[in-house]
């Protein structure tokens, strides 16, 4: 295997460590220090070497919007400077027209799972694969009443590979891939990066907190009234594979906000409620009156 | 020949031929026009910012056209003027389908009263006009779920509509212009290529109806399709699988448009599902943390990222989802020119292969 885990190069862009005096032991870790090896649990980084998604024919190198790109005449494969790498088909590239590799999800589950694993994804950081169905149909819009009754036609599966650091999900992680007949890549995309040792024992020690009757009544008793009996969880959450700045990452309650719409919210071990890990883009100015 | 035109460079773009690069997106976080304490509030706007700003950022060849946010998305930015029943204040012309746009994004609430309480084990159990909801092992029993109107929700001080746009009632139209012509009664003074419908059961299979209408010339909707209903509690709601908010949606929507603008729409659109993390969402089928059959990814509950497309012959509405490209959607001689065919995908967050979507 070509992969190349993640170094303590690699780690300098990939996983910081805490700095500064944040205003709880839970806010997002920034600094620029290099973290030592012992200090962070290790990522994966997919690479065009270890893949078997193909760019195709007289492949160039672009680098464009945030983007390094192998570009060929069937598709691209690009990576981030974060270590997010993704194969992109074409939207007529051959292997998109390919029968599925197989018309079952737990198989194809199986096949991506394998891939990843033998390409060097740490196996015990595998919380789970879920396969996701693409199914369809086509007709005449007159027999639309049809279209509603036809069974639909599987037309190809993706597996996506969730992650876990000792029990604690690890969110904005994945390993996703489409596999066709001919046991080609289509598609994939892989986010796995290094998280800082610290926060997954700030993960593990906020799930303890929890589980303990006392300290998990008064955690819970913190929490706005409008989430009593919502469902939650402990997770580690780093920045999202399109952010460019470096990685942040931390460990929160999650809690399941009530009503339509819904959405997570998400509190530190001291039951205060956190602003996105990610600061969110401002609001056009201006608008429009009747 | 379309799928010729869709693999053109923009540099390659003949003499003459109309091309549209404009991005349009109209969100609302702020609810209390309808709840004044702010609890029905969303993060819709972060979606539409991230979506906005990575597309229009220098150099990408997408420019800004509309962008609305809170009581500045009025429910008329989506009615077309031309269509009977619709009133003087209609004016998706300056909004949402103003002419020269390729992309509109809206995010907003909508509603799931198409859910019922009702118990089924197979369609029979369900009234006409009902579908029985299947899922993955559960449990819990199905409900059937109603073709009813779809909608959008606004939030505005400014409304003619009560804040609500019922995109498949007719008086909504999308995508008319010179190139599309003329053909579903509301003009030629449209101009979007591509919707994205962020919102609350904003479709349910197999209701293509519930969408349909809207189509003028628009190549593709794309939406969230929530799935199950399941007998979870006494409420319509309890058991309904439903959209979740999701901060980088758009981020991410963008940034495969980005990375490769020669790779399918639909596909962009998937990948999104599989890149949000399972945990925005409850699982499939029992709405729970418990994720066996899958869920998640931006849905609670069963469900799928869809696209659907009508156009005058089958082959061109199989084209437009299956084949069309971001830079495809720039380009007006890719416009529906009729309705006769349509053709949809369905993306989903579980094995809706092995457990179809109604029984």
């Amino acid at each position: 295997m070509n992969t190349e885990m993640i170094t303590a190069t690699a780690l300098v862009l990939a996983a910081f460590t805490a700095c500064g005096n944040p205003p709880d032991e839970l806010q997002a870790r920034e600094s620029r220090q290099p973290l030592a090896q012992a200090d962070i649990v290790q990522g994966y980084l997919h690479a065009l070497p270890a893949s078997k998604f193909v760019p195709g024919p007289s492949p160039g190198q672009v680098s464009e919007f945030g983007f390094q790109k192998t570009v060929g005449a069937f598709g691209v494969f690009a990576t981030r400077k974060n270590g997010w790498a993704l194969g992109l088909p074409n939207a007529d590239a051959p292997a998109t027209r390919r029968p599925p590799l197989v018309t079952n999800g737990e198989d194809h589950d199986k096949r991506v799972l394998s891939y990843f694993l033998g390409a060097g994804l740490p196996s015990e950081q595998v919380q789970r694969v879920n396969a996701h169905a693409t199914v369809g149909r086509a007709g005449a819009t007159e027999d639309l009443q049809g279209l509603q009754t036809a069974s639909p036609t599987l037309e190809w599966y993706s597996s996506v590979v969730s992650r876990s650091i000792q029990g604690v999900p690890v969110a904005e992680s994945f390993a996703v891939a489409r596999f066709n007949a001919d046991d080609e890549v289509v598609s994939e995309s892989v986010f796995w990066p290094a998280i800082p040792a610290s926060v997954v024992a700030d993960a593990v020690a906020l799930r303890a907190q929890l589980a303990d009757s006392l300290t998990g009544a008064q955690f819970r008793a913190k929490l706005p009234p409008v989430l009593a009996g919502e469902q939650a969880m402990v997770v580690i959450h780093h920045s999202p594979a399109p952010h460019d700045g470096v990685l942040l990452s931390r460990a929160s309650y999650d809690v399941f906000s009530p009503g339509g719409m819904r959405r997570i919210r998400h509190f530190d071990s001291g039951g205060h409620e956190l602003a996105p890990l990610v600061p969110v883009p401002p609001d056009p100015t201006g608008g429009k009156t009747k | 020949m379309r799928a010729i035109a869709a693999a053109l460079a923009l540099a390659s773009l003949p003499r003459g031929a109309a091309a549209n690069s404009g991005i349009t997106v109209e969100t609302v976080n702020d609810y209390t026009w309808w709840v004044p304490d702010g609890s029905k509030n969303t993060i819709c706007n972060t979606e539409g910012n991230y979506f906005w700003n990575e597309m229009t950022a220098s150099g990408t060849g997408w420019t800004q056209l509309v962008h609305y946010v809170d009581n500045s998305v009025f429910d008329t930015d989506f009615y077309d003027p031309q269509r009977p029943g619709s009133l003087a204040q209609d004016n998706d012309t300056n909004n949402f389908d103003r002419a020269g746009n390729a992309i509109s994004f809206v995010c907003v609430h909508g509603s799931c009263d198409d859910c019922t309480t009702t118990s089924c084990s197979t369609g029979g159990n369900c009234p006409a006009g009902q579908e029985c909801m299947a899922n993955p092992p559960s449990a819990y029993s199905s409900r059937c779920a109603n073709l009813s109107p779809r909608r959008l929700v606004t939030s505005s001080s400014s409304n003619w509509h009560g804040n609500l746009v019922f995109y498949g009632d007719g008086r909504v139209k999308w995508g008319e212009d010179s190139a599309s012509g003329s053909w579903a009664g509301a003009g030629t003074n449209g101009g979007t290529n591509v919707v994205f419908l962020v919102n609350s059961c904003g479709l349910r299979p197999y209701f293509w109806a519930q969408q349909s209408p809207a189509f003028a010339g628009a190549h593709l909707i794309a939406s969230i399709m929530p799935v199950s209903n399941v007998a979870k509690g006494s409420s319509g709601l309890s058991g309904c699988a439903d959209a979740w908010n999701y901060d980088y949606r758009g981020f991410f929507l963008a940034a495969y448009a980005l990375a490769n603008p020669n790779s399918s729409i639909t596909s962009g659109w998937f990948s999104n599902l599989d890149v949000t993390p399972q945990a925005v969402g409850t699982s499939c089928p029992d709405l729970t943390t418990n994720y066996t059959y899958g869920g998640g990814h931006g849905i609670g509950g069963c469900g799928a990222y869809n696209v659907l497309s009508f156009d005058v012959t089958q082959s061109l509405a199989n084209w437009h989802v299956d084949s069309e490209s971001w830079l495809g959607a720039r380009f007006e001689w890719n416009d529906a020119t009729g309705n006769a065919y349509g053709r949809w995908a369905a993306h989903c967050n579980y094995d809706c292969y092995t457990y179809p979507f109604t029984k």
